[in-house]
């Protein structure tokens, strides 16, 4: 039988390369290809026959089920000879007008062997079709494109890479956010509140900086994006803290129901490609690109409500039942909900999403809408975001292929004032009658809730792909991409406002505008026998201008709706950089029977942020993949077993202002008056990471099981430290030095195992366990310096620890010894575990659930720090106050007197671990097929979110997936965690209808 | 199998690839220059045009460290009793009970510090671009000199150590000498600047030979140089005044801090003048140098050993702007009315507190019938006068350190009445100066 003729293609190339694109076909060819290969396949040959339109003719109209339970797959892409098409929730596809003939059926999907078989067509005949596929998690011939030049199989990559495919997932998605939360290893997604609009902190293999971002890169399509938070909605001087707690994430205006799939690479071996910016890791979205093939029509409607579940302690601070006495009852509401009752509110979410794809093998189209109104459980928190995307592919010749796809998303925002300020809802009423209204009356704490604050975040995302293969071996792509990510905020105290009479008001524009340039050409030959090589080189661009212009002011002449303009006292503030990161890279794959593969490439980085005096950057990577099961010797029994090896290094980027000595200027009496900013450093440089990870990928047992193991270790040298000027000598800011050594290291593992597989019933789990422990190798020479938020940089621990003053003598009956300099442990986790299960049931039901516990991370947290430094009357400290009350302290041991009597107490006594468990997902969904036509179908899913919740503080008021801050660093936009007034991340409860025409 | 004409072209390919991405790199990879507006270039320091900017700087950061060491230090002394607010324009715990430790009064060494060190090098950089002879006469080295010599008076008083540009910690006196040091160099600029110039120019620049002389009086008494003290007292007439302006921008860090932190417009509620001697002392009174109000509300917390505290908010700042007074004729009349009272002269003390509360507008103060009461008068007196002025502490250092007769309120010193467990008289080397001085130990 002869074979068809396997085409290695270099698809749209480069690892900041889009998704996948459709290979050029070659007459009488037609592409077979979408995820898991790369073949172009002769139709005319497999057919035997060329396919002309005749009259009359067939149709051929099919199921795609799992082997075994029989269960539906949806998604697939099914070949029929030269036509494509998708099957649908119901995993029914169907062809019209099919000319008799003999035809190769293809089916492919993530996660499943490809299928192939032959089918005759008769005319006037439907065809019946039942399409068995086979589970296949480990796909060696997959193609995976993030930190690879171009487009690479799976078997080539000696870096460990992760794959979510969005279309297969069993959740409904609310956000990006959550569409990643617990779905790779070494992936934190870690939610920051409990109020809308608010975005996550992401983390790929913990901290990899102790001074810049921690937030990874991520592309959309091979176009960079925004990936750092939006400014915090406060007044442009002063106070931060007069807001809410959250922070907008750019990451959440792309619609999940766009995404077909995600990949994300964790660290420098991985990332060594992407240069001075990717030491964080990268995640790469791909959106959807329509399949060739009828019109289809896509609408989905989520509905859902959310409620806050209870979070106040438990316990008292010295672990025994809490116990309420009657004094500290509050009529107005419970220890339960923080004396918040009155405010919280169920929130309701109305999402409605419509889409149509569909195209030719020369052309296709993606186009979707949806539009969001979402009520959070906070009394004033609303947001609305419409959205648009346009996806387009086209062959205009055979050699090349053109792609443009852009998204608008417009999200409008309005929040409760909830973070740490004296004008809060979450601070004040926590504080009973202790507040700063000196009473805990709804009436009188619901003033706060004049302070509006309203912002609108307009995003656009557009780029092309041009690929050029005008050889079989030869490619070359260019991404031009232009991200736009703008917002503007409105914090308004109208005149009459509890905390400021007279009223003030902020205005503020930013602005982040990322252009992208990114070229690539690909050599593929053969060195010699069994010895081929890929050589790859390219050059990329990312310039990344940022605007921020605010204007404010204050005391109004009277009541009504205020601007800037109207008030006595006004100013005005504008920061404006340009950075731009440019490099080249070349690497070579080296490919031995394919089954050993070596990779040697390097990049070369320029960054404007760098000082004057250093020249380009280098950064080296070297991989190698060997598929042992492919050698003769390996037990076909024991399934499919690759080995992998990486090390790379990648780097980080100091800030705009950073190498240069610089003085600020402020107003002083209507002249200005300079004071010192920056010290300046010209040999300022990028933290250089280097990693070196090894690992396999094993599928055994016919595919049910399937294991993916990773260690890693990687240090930082030249970390950017901010290392600290002694006031004396100016107070400049701390200045940034390329001084430190980090390391961390830990081992990423994945399980995946098909437990039952029976007609009609299935069970399917599985679990990721991670860990990442993180240590100050050197400080330089510079001294030990916080960063904020309780959180040090202390050689010798973890990057960075949670320290702070804690009691020497806990559990004496004493006074407490105050003793500096206690760490309490990271404020990242050391072990992240996931459970997934899922199972197939009788009626195309099927019933999944996800929990995710993360353990070893510390944080301060503000609500209850700051209030035991008030004398506030704290719940934690209900157990004690009796004796406390009576002045006989001879049964209140020192541990406690620290954290409930004032005239001891220390705000970071506070401190608490972070360990908590959330059953993240329970989804019961039902796909059938509707009598509309076509291949019409429907999808039903009811789920629940963040049902179960358990933390290991009890004794704290906190939810330890939320964050907090005083100041400008709230959210994800905090470098520390604290934990602040942010209520919980609420539990949902949602149910989600897909038809599909 | 590819034929070799097959793989020429694709070499061809492949160069023409790699050539056009050679041509890219060239474009994109090689320039990365970039210039970024906003903050100040070091370079542009030495126009003649942004001496004046620096001179105010140095006025801005005196300002901002003396709001935190007014207020503060105000608390410790009694002047102000907290109601239990910290952080945000709040005091710190250990604070409410009459310490200044190193743990919660970073700001103010931290701020001064970077006052004085400012203030050195705008002489510095005065020097440098003027010229010596330029300098010696222009008003805006005057104006330097005064702010310098300010800067150094307030650290000699407030700190507990002197430490220059990240050098070792000596006495606090070595701040005082080079205060009177920059004092009197300011009369000499001011004085030739006076005499240079004309109009407002010559006007301010006299004004500042007053403050010259005024603040040199001031550090003389500090210094135990009651002769120069009482000479340049002398100099200054009792109705002059030298203010830390502080200005109403939208930035309520800008503002008149004990002003703020305490005040029905911004809600901090975070002191009272209740539980001090000096509410006490206007409810008898009626001095307008101690008003404040009378509320039925609370402050903002709660001190425990009191409960919530009755907020009776200062009236003497009632506005953002409202400055501090930096050196004053009253200040000159109570250096000669102490001066006097260290001779046991009583009469010609209580002569210039006479007069001193005339100015005022301020009742007279009963006749003391003896030294010791006259002292305790004198005491009390340059409490009222200098109330929240950021003086007390020091003037209690500098009684206790000389033995003088004369009794301070019980409402003012460590015990159950004042509710102070202690009192620091002078504030620590922050922990930021400490962890980064090589001269200091950790």
């Amino acid at each position: 039988m002869p074979q068809p003729p396997r085409l290695l293609v270099a698809l749209s190339l480069l690892g900041f390369a889009p998704a996948i694109l459709h290979a050029v076909p070659t007459p009488g060819q037609s592409l077979a290809v979408r995820y898991s290969d790369v073949a172009i396949t002769r139709a005319a040959e497999r057919s035997g026959r060329t396919a002309r339109p005749e009259r009359p003719a067939g149709v051929v109209r099919g199921r795609v089920v799992v082997e075994g339970t029989n269960a539906a797959v949806g998604n697939a892409q099914v070949q029929l000879g030269t036509r494509g098409a998708q099957s649908n929730d119901a995993g029914v596809f169907a062809f019209a007008n099919v000319p008799a003939g003999t035809y190769t059926v293809q089916v492919r999907m993530i996660g499943f062997e490809r299928f192939t078989r032959s089918v005759t067509v008769v005319d006037n005949q439907t065809t019946e079709l039942t399409i068995t596929l086979k589970r296949q998690s480990l796909s060696l011939d997959q193609i995976v494109v993030t930190g690879t030049p171009g487009a690479a199989r799976r078997r080539e990559v000696g870096n460990a890479i992760s794959q979510i495919d969005v279309t297969s997932l069993a959740e409904v998605p609310a956000s990006v956010d959550n569409l990643l939360q617990g779905k790779a290893t070494g992936l934190t997604v870690t939610g920051n509140s409990g109020g809308v609009g608010g975005g996550a902190s992401i983390r790929l293999r913990g901290n990899v900086s102790a001074t810049q971002s921690n937030q990874p890169l991520i592309y959309v399509d091979g176009v960079r994006v925004k990936s750092d938070g939006f400014p915090k909605n406060t007044f442009p001087t002063g106070y931060a803290g007069n807001s809410d707690n959250t922070v907008y994430s750019p990451l959440n205006d792309i619609d999940p129901s766009d995404i077909d799939r995600v990949e994300v690479i964790k660290g420098p071996a991985a990332t060594t490609l992407y240069g001075t910016e990717a030491a964080s890791g990268v995640i790469q979205i791909f959106t959807k690109r329509g399949q060739a093939g009828a019109s289809r029509w896509t609408f989905q409607t989520d509905q859902s409500m959310s409620q806050t579940p209870k979070f106040g302690p438990t316990q008292g601070f010295e672990g025994k039942d809490l116990v309420i006495p009657d004094k500290e009852v509050n009529p107005y509401g419970t220890v339960d909900y923080l004396y918040l009752d009155p405010w919280l509110r169920t929130g309701y979410k109305h999402k409605y999403v419509l889409s149509l794809d569909g195209g030719r093998d020369d052309a296709k189209y993606f186009v979707s809408g949806a539009t969001t109104n979402e009520t959070g459980v906070l009394p004033l928190d609303k947001a609305t975001q419409s959205s648009v995307r346009g996806n387009l592919s086209v062959m205009p010749r055979k050699d090349l292929t053109v792609q443009w796809n852009t998204s608008f998303s417009t999200n409008n925002l309005t929040k409760t004032p909830a973070g740490g300020t004296a004008a809060g809802l979450t601070l004040n009423a926590s504080r009973r009658d202790r507040n700063y209204f000196g009473s805990a009356d709804p009436a009188q704490i619901g003033r706060v809730l004049d302070f509006q604050l309203t912002s609108r975040i307009d995003h656009l995302v557009t780029g092309g792909t041009l690929q050029y293969q005008p050889k079989e071996n030869f490619s070359t792509r260019l991404i031009l991409g232009y991200d736009l990510a703008a917002q503007e905020t409105r914090n308004y105290m109208p005149y009459g406002f509890a905390t400021v009479p007279k009223g003030q008001i902020s205005d503020g524009r930013y602005s982040s505008r990322t252009t992208t340039a990114d070229y690539a050409a690909t050599w593929s030959h053969a060195l010699f026998r069994d010895l081929r090589s890929s050589l790859s080189g390219g050059a990329q661009a990312i310039a990344v201008d940022q605007v921020n212009v605010a204007a404010g002011s204050r005391d109004f002449p009277g009541p009504g709706e205020q601007t800037v303009s109207n008030g006595a006292l006004s100013l005005g503030v504008e920061d404006r950089s340009r950075v731009i990161n440019a490099g080249l890279f070349v690497q070579d794959v080296l490919d031995y029977k394919n089954r050993y593969f070596l990779t040697l490439g390097a990049r070369f980085d320029g960054n404007s942020a760098f000082g004057q005096s250093l020249g380009l950057q280098m950064y080296p990577k070297v991989s190698g993949s060997y598929v042992v099961s492919d050698e003769s010797f390996w037990p076909k029994s024991l399934g499919t077993m690759k080995l992998r090896a990486a090390y790379g290094q990648s780097g980080r980027a100091p800030g705009a202002f950073d190498a240069v000595r610089t003085w600020s200027s402020y107003s002083w009496g209507g002249v200005a008056a300079f004071i010192p900013r920056n010290l300046g450093n010209d040999e300022l440089g990028p933290e250089r990471t280097s990693e070196i990870e090894s690992g396999f990928e094993t599928s055994t047992l016919g595919g049910r099981l399937n294991v993916d193991f990773t260690w890693y270790q990687r240090t930082t040298k030249d970390a950017l430290f901010a290392v600290s000027q002694a006031p004396s000598e100016g107070l400049w800011a701390s200045q940034l030095e390329n001084v430190g050594k980090l390391r961390s290291d830990g081992v990423e593992l994945g399980v995946n195992a098909t437990l039952i597989q029976r007609p009609h019933f299935g069970w399917d789990a599985g679990f990721t366990y991670s860990t990442n422990h993180s240590k100050v190798l050197s400080l330089g020479g510079a001294a030990p310096f916080t960063i904020g938020n309780n959180g040090w940089v202390v050689e010798g621990s973890p990057v960075p620890v949670i320290r702070g003053f804690c009691v020497a003598n806990p559990t004496e009956f004493a006074t407490p010894v105050r003793q500096a300099n206690c760490n309490s442990g990271p404020n990242t986790p050391t072990r992240t575990i996931t459970g997934t299960s899922s199972f197939t049931l009788p009626g195309d039901f099927s019933l999944s659930t996800r929990g995710e516990y993360q353990g070893g991370a510390f944080a301060y947290s503000l609500l209850d720090g700051e209030a035991i430094v008030r004398g506030i009357r704290w719940p934690s400290c209900f157990n004690a106050y009796p004796a406390i009350d009576s002045g006989d302290l001879s049964t209140v041991p020192a541990s406690i007197r620290a954290r409930c009597m004032s005239a001891f107490a220390n705000r970071d006594y506070a401190i608490f671990p972070l360990d908590f468990f959330r059953l993240r997902d329970l989804t019961l969904r039902r796909s059938f097929p509707l009598k509309m036509g076509g291949a019409s179908s429907a999808q039903v899913s009811v789920s629940g979110q963040n049902l179960f919740w358990w933390k290991k503080a009890k004794d704290s008021l906190i939810d330890p997936e939320t964050s907090g801050g005083f100041n400008n660093q709230s959210g994800m936009a905090q470098q520390v965690r604290s934990v602040g007034g942010s209520i919980p991340i609420p539990r949902t409860f949602l149910m989600s209808v897909r038809l599909t025409y | 199998m590819h034929t070799y004409h097959t793989r020429r072209a694709s070499r061809g390919h492949a160069l023409r690839g790699v050539a056009l991405a050679a041509v890219l790199a060239s474009v994109t990879a090689c320039d990365f220059s970039v210039t970024n507006p906003g903050p100040t270039a070091d370079k542009f320091l030495t126009d003649t045009l942004s001496l004046v900017a620096q001179v105010n700087g140095v006025a801005f950061t005196l300002g901002d460290g003396m709001n935190y060491q007014v207020l503060h230090s105000a608390v410790a002394a009694r002047e102000l009793f907290p109601t239990g607010q910290s952080g945000q324009f709040g005091i710190e715990p250990r604070n409410w009970v009459g310490f200044l430790v190193t743990e919660e009064q970073g700001t103010p060494w931290n701020s001064l510090s970077r006052a004085r060190w400012l203030s050195d090098q705008s002489i510095i950089r005065l020097k440098s671009v003027l010229g010596d002879a330029a300098f010696a006469k222009h008003p805006v080295a005057a104006q330097g000199l005064i702010w310098r010599g300010f800067t150094y008076r307030v650290l000699g008083e407030a700190m507990c150590v002197s430490i220059v540009d990240g050098g070792p910690a000596t006495p606090s006196r070595d701040n005082l000498v080079r205060a009177e040091s920059a004092f009197t160099a300011a009369i000499a600029v001011a004085t030739a600047a006076s005499a240079a110039t004309t109009g407002a120019t010559a006007t301010t620049a006299a004004n500042l030979v007053n403050a010259a002389y005024a603040g040199r009086a001031q550090v003389r008494v500090d210094l135990g140089d009651w002769t120069g003290a009482v000479s340049d007292a002398a100099r200054v007439p009792t109705a002059y005044k030298y203010l830390m302006p502080y200005y109403s921008n939208v930035d309520e860090y800008g503002y008149n801090r004990t002003m703020w932190s305490s005040t029905a417009q911004s809600f901090y509620k975070a002191t009272s003048v209740w539980g001090t001697w000096y509410a006490k002392y206007y409810d008898s009174s009626r001095d307008p140098r101690v008003a404040y109000t009378q509320t039925a509300l609370t402050g903002a917390g709660a001190f425990p050993p009191v409960g919530r505290v009755p907020w009776w908010p200062q009236s003497k700042y009632l506005t953002q702007t409202a400055g501090v007074t930096l050196v004053s004729g009253r200040e000159a009349r109570l250096i000669e009315a102490e001066a006097a009272l260290r001779n046991s002269d009583i009469a010609t003390a209580m002569a210039k507190i006479d007069a001193n509360r005339a100015s005022a507008g301020a009742p007279v103060a009963a006749r003391p019938a003896t030294l010791a009461d006259a002292w305790t008068l004198l005491k009390q007196e340059r409490g009222i006068e200098f109330w929240l002025e950021g003086r007390r502490l020091a003037d209690m250092r500098r009684w206790t350190a000389s033995q003088t007769p004369g009794a301070l309120d019980a409402l003012e010193i460590p015990g159950a009445t004042s509710y102070l467990e202690g009192q620091n008289t002078c504030f620590p080397v922050s922990r930021e100066e400490t962890n980064t001085n090589p001269n200091l130990t950790p």
